[in-house]
């Protein structure tokens, strides 16, 4: 009943980026006859190389990083999004993956249709989601606009409304991705104190961020990706302070291809 | 195996299908003030001025014709739209499959039922509201249909689930599809019937005053007509037209070939689409 664990198992991810346009007939031949060699063959990029890591019950593990690194990635193969190129993958719990607040809004529905269907994407059965809409409606302050289609929605209320419907579940495995959606000082308190709600509930926390107060505010283990690997991993007070340092120093080294 | 994990995972999602099938029938509809009598109208249109041409120029005659090409032209756009719109679900679900996690089955799938609930409501509509009035009548043979429905179900699905793919890896599909599709119509016998015999056996039973052109001059010549019946789709749509216009159960060669082509597009289909689901995200 307890055991909800992530295990990742000599994980690779590899991608094979296809040129992101295709070449008209003219372009084709020009490059042929002055053989050049652009956009033949896809880009090869290794987001994870060999990441072996695991996440025991009740952990709360930051992820830190330059761009690129493979913080994205390692969520996205958490979460299935991506399958691995080799080795395993394994969790058990259930698991919402905030990575983007508003996946699956249709924004031809109204606002209380969507909070049935964003329910259902996150595997949430409707009887337990109609028991959730009064508090999502009430958080959001969008009761007068339930029957309205979201695309009438100005941005603002968008994000308020997805982002009260992914702090309304209940994981016991969460990722979260950037998730601390801005809006007026009045919102983005309330809305802190809800994400803080959210991780206490949860089982596992697993954080990507650029914030680095956020590892020590909520987190008890960090590692530390660079090129697609896990270069340390501990205490994050320790492990958010040699990464600080890194940030003056051979920073330029570090950077790599943004790919996640 | 592939492919037994796909319906496995697809049956984790059924909350899932269920709620997108619903959200896609709601859209199309809102906001336009006839909503689902569209679905009979379009149909009903098409009908009108398919039965007034051809029988002029045909000279069939133009109520048992009309009937004809009720039952043959409604199962056929469903077929075409499922498929076309299937082609093109997987690359429309692109943002959706890149923040979550989704067994990809289940977007064509959705499609395919969304328009199985407009197929059958229209088909069952028109034939109470417009059939009584062209020479429907109701025969054993009617029992038939839920069989049909669910062939030709399996046979949008198998296909559908294929063009999906391919359409991922290559884009051009989704134009060839159209043009494959409207070619494929002409040769399926729609709008025109394959056998005089079928036309000769309602003269003689059923409506006395059937088409004496139709026996005569069956618009395909014997000599093709055996081509003809290796489309697939031919035996699919004779599950449609023997019991709704000729009142009578599919020969017992076209109901065979009819579950050949229904289990064996499904199983293509689902075959084809386990192999390719995990590695249809990294060509989005």
């Amino acid at each position: 009943m307890e055991d909800h664990f992530i295990q990742l198992d000599d994980v690779h991810l590899t991608f094979r980026i296809h040129a992101a346009r295709t070449y008209s007939i003219k372009e084709t031949v020009v490059n042929a006859v002055l053989r050049r060699n652009y956009g033949k063959g896809p880009t090869i990029v290794n987001a994870l190389r060999g990441i072996t890591l695991n996440v025991p019950n009740g952990q709360r593990l930051g992820i830190i990083g330059d761009n690129g690194s493979g913080k994205s990635s390692m969520l996205k193969v958490i979460s299935k999004i991506y399958p691995p190129t080799s080795g395993k993958v394994r969790y058990q719990g259930f698991l919402v993956p905030l990575l983007e607040v508003g996946i699956g809004f249709n924004f031809e529905l109204s606002g209380l249709e969507n909070i049935f269907l964003t329910g259902a994407i996150m595997g949430i059965k409707r009887k337990e989601m109609e028991k959730k809409v009064d508090s999502i409606f009430e958080f959001s302050e969008l009761g007068d606009f339930a029957n309205t289609p979201v695309k009438y929605y100005s941005s603002g209320m968008t994000q308020r409304l997805a982002f009260s419907i992914a702090t309304e579940v209940d994981p016991e495995i969460l990722l979260l991705d950037e998730i601390f959606s801005a809006g007026d000082i009045h919102w983005m308190e309330r809305a802190e104190t809800r994400m803080r709600n959210l991780i206490d509930r949860t089982r596992i926390l697993v954080l990507v961020s650029h914030q680095m107060e956020l590892f020590e505010k909520y987190c008890d283990r960090v590692i530390w990706m660079q090129k697609g690997q896990i270069i340390a991993d501990g205490d994050p007070a320790e492990l958010v302070e040699r990464y600080r340092a890194t940030a003056g120093a051979g920073a330029g080294a570090l950077t790599g291809t943004d790919n996640s | 195996m592939a492919t037994l994990s796909t319906i496995t995972e697809v049956w984790r999602f059924r909350e899932v299908i269920k709620n997108f099938v619903a959200q896609d029938l709601k859209v199309k509809y809102r906001r336009s003030y006839l909503g689902f009598f569209w679905s009979l109208l379009n149909p009903l249109l098409q009908l009108a001025v398919i039965s007034a041409v051809f029988s002029l120029i045909f000279k069939f005659e133009i109520r048992s014709y009309a009937l004809y090409v009720l039952s043959g032209l409604i199962p056929w756009s469903f077929l075409a739209t499922s498929i076309t719109e299937s082609s093109m679900s997987v690359i429309t679900a692109e943002s959706m499959l890149k923040r979550q996690y989704f067994p990809k089955l289940i977007f064509p799938l959705s499609i395919v039922m969304q328009n199985m609930v407009t197929f059958v409501l229209s088909l069952i509509a028109l034939l109470c509201f417009l059939g009584f009035f062209i020479g429907f009548t109701l025969t054993p043979s009617l029992m038939i249909l839920p069989l049909s429905f669910l062939y030709i179900m399996a046979t949008a699905l198998g296909l559908g689930a294929i063009a999906a793919v391919l359409n991922v890896y290559f884009r051009d599909v989704q134009h060839l599809i159209g043009v494959f599709l409207s070619a494929w119509f002409y040769i399926t016998p729609i709008i025109y019937p394959m056998e005089a015999k079928q036309a000769q056996d309602n003269g003689a039973q059923v409506k006395p005053g059937a088409p004496a052109e139709m026996i005569d001059a069956g618009p395909i010549p014997h000599e093709y007509r055996q081509y003809f019946k290796i489309n697939p789709f031919f035996s699919i749509i004779e599950m449609f037209h023997r019991p709704i216009y000729d009142g009578k159960f599919p020969t017992q060669s076209e109901f065979i070939a009819a579950t050949v082509v229904a289990f064996g597009s499904l199983g293509v289909g689902l075959i084809f689409f386990g192999y390719f689901d995990q590695k249809l995200i990294f060509h989005l």
